[in-house]
């Protein structure tokens, strides 16, 4: 798949991970590996990007296992930003759906 | 590969690019990760494979910087990097950002040139006016004394001129650049629209830009800066 495309899918789901709840780092890569095939080490990078964006915040929190972890955590901004990618996101899926079943190709 | 060759590849490879305090969050972020892949029983030379080729994810990390560099403050060498990294990892934003650098070299080494032209006929003119002062009457002499000078101060001018167009080129650019960038992450799905944003981005802003900086610059003695004006304006064009 295009890897920009990927890209964006794979910020898109970052966010929408820790939406729900703030994750550690380990969590929250597993999380998306259990649907992609990523390369795992580079959802650090989105992660530092969103974070210097504003969209996402960070906290340590000591583990009862082990050494401190990093939690993530969507702003107030970073839950708009999502807003608008699903948004987006629904919007194409809904195109793409309707050209590749072939129901446009009948109106004209 | 063991958690600390992986570390310590990371950290090469991170080091010059970016600050040493981004360089040890970075490296603890990676470290937490080994210790919790550990504490999933997984071994170390495991849990290097899932992250993947620690150049690769130096890479991608010192790409995002440098836009991030490039988007806040534009300016040549910033815009540069950030293309340079950009190259690692997007082949589509750095074929955006290629016509942008090629018209800026363009303009400005055309600029250059005409200066040096200038510059090369004072000087052409003085000397010859010197050999064959002896033979002259000494107003003619005066005459061509001034016009020397004259294409001197033209040069100058002109000179003047390619800094300050150079200077906003390259704040204009940068941001059309950042543009391309921040549109390709803001709406990845739609990458396609990119390139057509990028055709539609008006060049407007330069030219309206540059008549200001002619009147407002001082008024050259010559008619020879002139033909700097549609030189210019045709190099920005396309």
């Amino acid at each position: 798949m295009n890897t920009q495309f990927r890209k964006g899918a794979i910020e898109m789901c970052i966010l929408a991970l820790i939406d729900h709840r703030d994750r550690y780092g380990y969590e929250l890569v597993q999380a998306i590996a259990v649907y992609m095939e990523i390369n795992e080490g580079t959802v650090y990078p989105i992660l530092r990007r969103l974070t210097q964006e504003g969209y996402v915040s960070t906290y340590l929190m000591e583990s009862p296992h082990g050494p401190a972890r990093k939690y993530y955590q969507a702003t107030p901004s970073g839950k708009k930003h999502l807003e608008s990618l699903k948004a987006e996101w629904s919007a194409l899926a809904h195109v793409v759906g309707s050209i590749l079943g072939g129901d446009e190709n009948d109106q004209k | 590969m063991t958690k600390n060759e992986y570390l310590k590849a990371l950290a090469s490879s991170l080091n010059g690019h970016i600050s040493r305090e981004e360089v040890s969050d970075i490296l603890r972020d990676y470290r937490e990760f080994f210790d919790d892949g550990a504490l999933q029983q997984e071994e170390e030379w495991q849990t290097a494979q899932r992250l993947g080729d620690p150049k690769e994810v130096a890479a991608q990390i010192v790409a995002e910087a440098y836009i991030g560099q490039a988007q806040k403050k534009p300016t040549m060498k910033n815009l540069f990097k950030a293309q340079g990294a950009v190259k690692i990892y997007s082949t589509a934003a750095f074929v955006a950002s290629i016509p942008l650098m090629l018209a800026m070299t363009g303009l400005s080494l055309g600029m250059l040139l005409i200066f040096l032209l200038l510059t090369l006929s004072a000087i052409l003119l003085f000397t010859g006016i010197l050999m064959a002062a002896s033979a002259l009457p000494s107003s003619a002499l005066w005459l061509a004394g001034i016009t020397a000078a004259g294409a001197l101060f033209a040069a100058l001018t002109i000179l003047l001129l390619v800094i300050m167009m150079l200077r906003r080129f390259v704040k204009w650019t940068g941001g059309l650049f950042a543009k391309v960038i921040t549109k390709k992450r803001a709406a990845p799905p739609s990458a396609q629209e990119d390139a057509s944003q990028y055709d539609e981005m008006e060049i407007p802003p330069i030219i309206a830009v540059q008549p200001s900086q002619q009147t407002g610059s001082p008024a050259p003695e010559s008619t020879q800066p002139d033909p700097s004006l549609p030189d210019s304006q045709e190099v920005s064009e396309p």
